[in-house]
């Protein structure tokens, strides 16, 4: 399979109610204004997806609905706001080995989910630069060690090709 | 009311779901599901709309049948009923306990207050869409068309209640419309009864297809008034 990796884009600071805590914080005007051309950007790659997972943190709701245009389907899950586990990888395995999907979360768990598919060793997430908007493109089996990074797309170079 | 309103509604409503003894616990989880789709739409979001479909698709049998299970229907279909709202029941407790309705709620829980301009313009798409859906009504007199203006319409009139507009104008048709579906789904129960190799309720079919088409043949005025005042 296909498989997107997307860090959330650019948030504020606190969130929209001081009483709703981190998974209030809402992306900022220039999150939304970059994640719409980041999303402009992976449809001009012709990418097409058949299922996209986000968290339930507003950040990455409001994510997400950047890329819906390019996503048949949506689902929020809370295994997107905690550390990669086997129930995510679970979930992704249940999809065809021709299916395009993306995720959408938060760091540092996109790091280490992202090393963990191609190395097999989650800790070796320490070493991605996983800004906000960024992109992760792999392909292969769902599992420990199973994908292949094809891309890793920095939100500017996600913008450039808007 | 507002979304948190409705999102604390779905959240009692489910509790009370759980337990299967009040059947207004899938009804308005089902009430509650719809307007927050209403809303996403209204809000501009496209995302969890999936995952609130699936929420209100699956508790759907379990209210038709509890609908229908509180009328005198014959002996044999109303035991055959029964067994299949148990069923259902059964298919519904999964999805209730699922971890995706608690990211749902979660998620809902923090969405920002509707922005009343934004939302402004996107009630003319819901507006749209119902003159559209009446239109192709009008023009093909199908029965389809009929349950999707239905659902064009329950979602307008939801989305002008957020934005505390009148509704009076919708009622009408949709009040007839609703009759319409309340009998075409037992109808469609009764279809799956006999298909199950039950014997066939001649009578009671006959009385429900008559009045089934005496409640398309009212929908026409009240369709000819909406499409007229449009």
């Amino acid at each position: 399979m296909q498989l997107l990796l997307i860090r959330h884009g650019i948030a504020e600071t606190l969130p929209h109610q001081l009483s709703l805590g981190d998974d209030g914080r809402a992306l900022s005007e220039q999150g939304h204004q970059r994640m719409a051309q980041i999303a402009r950007g992976l449809k001009r790659l012709e990418l097409r997806l058949d299922g996209l997972y986000h968290s339930p943190k507003l950040r990455a709701v409001q994510t997400a609905n950047h890329l819906m245009g390019l996503s048949a389907s949506s689902q929020v899950t809370s295994l997107l706001a905690q550390p990669p586990s086997e129930g995510l990888l679970k979930t992704l395995s249940e999809w065809s080995a021709n299916s395009c999907v993306a995720l959408v979360g938060h760091e540092p768990w996109m790091s280490e989910l992202c090393a963990w598919l191609i190395t097999g060793h989650p800790q070796h997430g320490r070493g991605l630069l996983f800004r906000k908007g960024g992109v992760a493109w792999l392909q292969g089996d769902p599992s420990p060690g199973g994908m292949q990074l094809l891309a890793f797309l920095p939100p500017s170079l996600g913008r450039r090709l808007s | 009311m507002s979304l948190e309103r409705w999102v604390l509604h779905l959240e009692e409503h489910l509790a009370i779901a759980k337990t299967g003894q009040d059947p207004e616990g899938v009804h308005q989880v089902r009430v509650a599901g719809r307007r927050l789709r209403a809303w996403l739409e209204l809000a501009g979001y496209r995302v969890l709309q999936d995952d609130l479909r699936w929420l209100v698709g699956a508790a759907g049998p379990v209210r038709d049948l509890e609908v229908m299970l509180q009328e005198a229907l014959p002996v044999g279909f109303t035991r055959w009923l029964k067994q299949q709202w148990h069923q259902s029941r059964q298919a519904l407790l999964p999805v209730l306990e699922h971890p995706r309705l608690a990211a749902l709620l979660r998620a809902l829980q923090h969405l920002p207050a509707l922005e009343t301009g934004p939302a402004k313009t996107q009630l003319e798409r819901f507006e749209q869409r119902v003159l559209q859906r009446a239109r192709i009504w009008k023009q093909r007199q199908e029965i389809e068309d009929m349950h999707a203006l239905r659902r064009a319409l329950r979602r307008l009139r939801f989305a002008r209640e957020f934005l505390q507009e009148p509704t009076k104008d919708l009622v009408q048709l949709q009040e007839a419309l609703g009759q319409v579906n309340d009998l075409a789904v037992r109808l469609a129960w009764l279809n799956r009864f006999e298909l199950a190799g039950h014997r066939p309720t001649v009578r009671y079919r006959q009385h429900l297809q008559e009045q089934l088409e005496a409640a398309i043949a009212a929908c026409k005025p009240a369709l000819m008034d909406y499409l007229h005042q449009h």
